[in-house]
Order: structure tokens, then sequence, then C-alpha cells
């Protein structure tokens, strides 16, 4: 690869010195950015194909896996309809979900309690240790 | 674009490499496929940076190095990867065709007793197929069921 730069530090203007690994280890690890009402991916990284598993519920999977299931996943929806929505990372409307190395779960809903729905935007990220 | 030579390179900065280099391709396949009787079809979706990269050649690694890692994390008491070295160590595969990829990634991220019998019973529980041939809207989404017409069409 050409421009290779290797430093074990970088320095800030204001003189302070920080690892260059807190910013690789603080680097999402993947993204997803997709519309839940057409299950197409408007961006992403490290992602190798979203499932549509049903109203409101997807999968991300991933290329280069995660190092252990206890990754941070965050994200947020933008519903496009008066509907306020919420985003969790499961896979069912009633039991919690925990992630695989490989691939998680995408839930979107109605934040007013009406159920599972898709959203227009449906965003989410992973961040922690890769395998 | 010649891809480097990215044996050894940690799988996920041959993704960066690959961000920065290759244009997204937008696949029209979809996988339909029914994990489970009680539940509607569900619709594997290719992302268009993998496609990329798979279509490039060199960059991904091999599909047996994604299930000897799901192995290790079938076994009861696992903690986390000691064998990650095989998506970084192992020589990457080379160009695909767009069907070849997307045999590949339903190796990869299809539920294993979905290919590995998807064509016994009195119907198929798995179809490959254009998006065009899927319902327009979405309505009705949780009672989608691979139909005839969508088999006859794959």
């Amino acid at each position: 690869m050409a421009g290779k730069i290797i430093a074990d530090t970088i320095e800030t203007g204001a003189g302070a010195d920080i690892s260059t690994s807190y910013v690789v280890n603080g680097s999402a690890k993947a993204f997803a950015n997709f519309d839940g009402n057409t299950a197409s991916l408007r961006g992403s990284f490290n992602v190798s194909s979203l499932d549509d598993d049903g109203l409101g519920l997807f999968g991300v999977n991933l290329t280069s896996s995660m190092s252990d299931g206890n990754y941070n996943l965050s994200g947020g929806t933008g519903s496009g309809d008066t509907n306020v929505h919420h985003i969790h990372f499961a896979a069912t409307n009633l039991s919690p979900t925990t992630p695989s190395t490989s691939a998680y779960p995408v839930k979107t809903a109605n934040a007013g309690g009406a159920g599972l729905l898709d959203s227009l935007y449906t965003m989410s990220e992973a961040h922690g240790d890769l395998a | 674009m010649q891809t480097p030579s990215f044996q050894g390179t940690h799988l996920w900065d041959r993704l960066c490499w690959a961000k920065e280099n290759l244009e997204p391709h937008q696949s029209d396949y979809r996988v339909v496929y029914e994990d489970s009787i009680d539940e509607c079809a569900k619709i594997l979706v290719p992302d268009p940076n993998w496609m990329a990269c798979a279509l490039q050649g060199g960059i991904l690694p091999p599909v047996w190095v994604y299930h000897e890692l799901a192995k290790d994390e079938a076994q009861e008491g696992f903690k986390k990867h000691t064998r990650g070295y095989l998506l970084h160590e192992t020589e990457p595969v080379e160009a695909m065709t767009e069907e070849e990829a997307i045999e590949y990634l339903i190796l990869k991220d299809c539920p294993r007793h979905v290919w590995e019998n998807y064509n016994e019973g009195n119907r198929p529980k798995m179809v490959i197929c254009k998006k065009e041939q899927l319902p327009q809207t979405r309505e009705w989404r949780n009672a989608w069921k691979i139909s005839e017409e969508l088999n006859i069409a794959a």
C-alpha cells in the first residue's frame, strides 16, 4: 500500500501526546445506514450483507468479525413519518439478543407502543475489538 | 486497478483500502430463504462495498475461514476468538463473478441448516432471485413466503 505512515504517538496542537492505539481502538469497526422500507443499504463499512427478517427486523452481517460478543452497538432512526421510532439491538419483539461476533440484530419499533415498523433511516455502528 | 498483495494484512485494513479505491456495486440479486416454518421469509441483501471486494478479488478470505470461526464460537464456554488470524493470514480468494459471490454470501451469511438441504422437502427453503421479482411494497411483510412463481423464476 502506498503512503504508509507508522507512528506510535500523535501530538495535538496543544503539545499533548496521545497513542495512536487510542485512535485505532476508538474507531467504529463497522457501520450500516439503510432504508428499512426497501431494505437497501445507503452506506456501510465492514458489512457483507443485510438480512431483512420481517417488519422492523433486520440483521447486519460483518466481513471482519469482532473478537467477542461484548462489543458496543449504537444507532438511531429517522422515520420519515409522524411516528417516533426506536432502535433496539434485538432479533425479536420480545427477547434481548446477544450479538454474535459476525452479525448483529437491529429492530425498529414505534416509540408509542404500536409495535414494529420499518424506518426510512436506520443507522447503526459497532465499537469494540476485532478478531 | 491491481489489488495489493494482501495475505497477512488485517482484513479490516483491506476493507479500508477497498472503501477508498473501489466503486460500490449494487447487486440486483436477492436470496430469499425460510429459516423457520413459523416465520416469514427472510431476504439477504448483498452489501455494495462487499460485492465490490468480491468482484475485485484478492481481498476476502475463503468462506471456510468463517465456518471455522463459527465452529469456535459455537463451543460451550466460548469467550473470544483465538483464531482470528485465519481471516488475515489465509490467502484471499480470487475475483468472483457476481453469481459466485452470491453463492459465497449464502455460505457465509445464511444459516447452515438452510443451505445444507435447501431443496429437500416439498418445496425449496431458499431461492436466488432478482430484486424486481420481490413484492414492490412491504405490505403484509410478515406473511411473505417463497411462492411457486418465485421458485420457477429462479
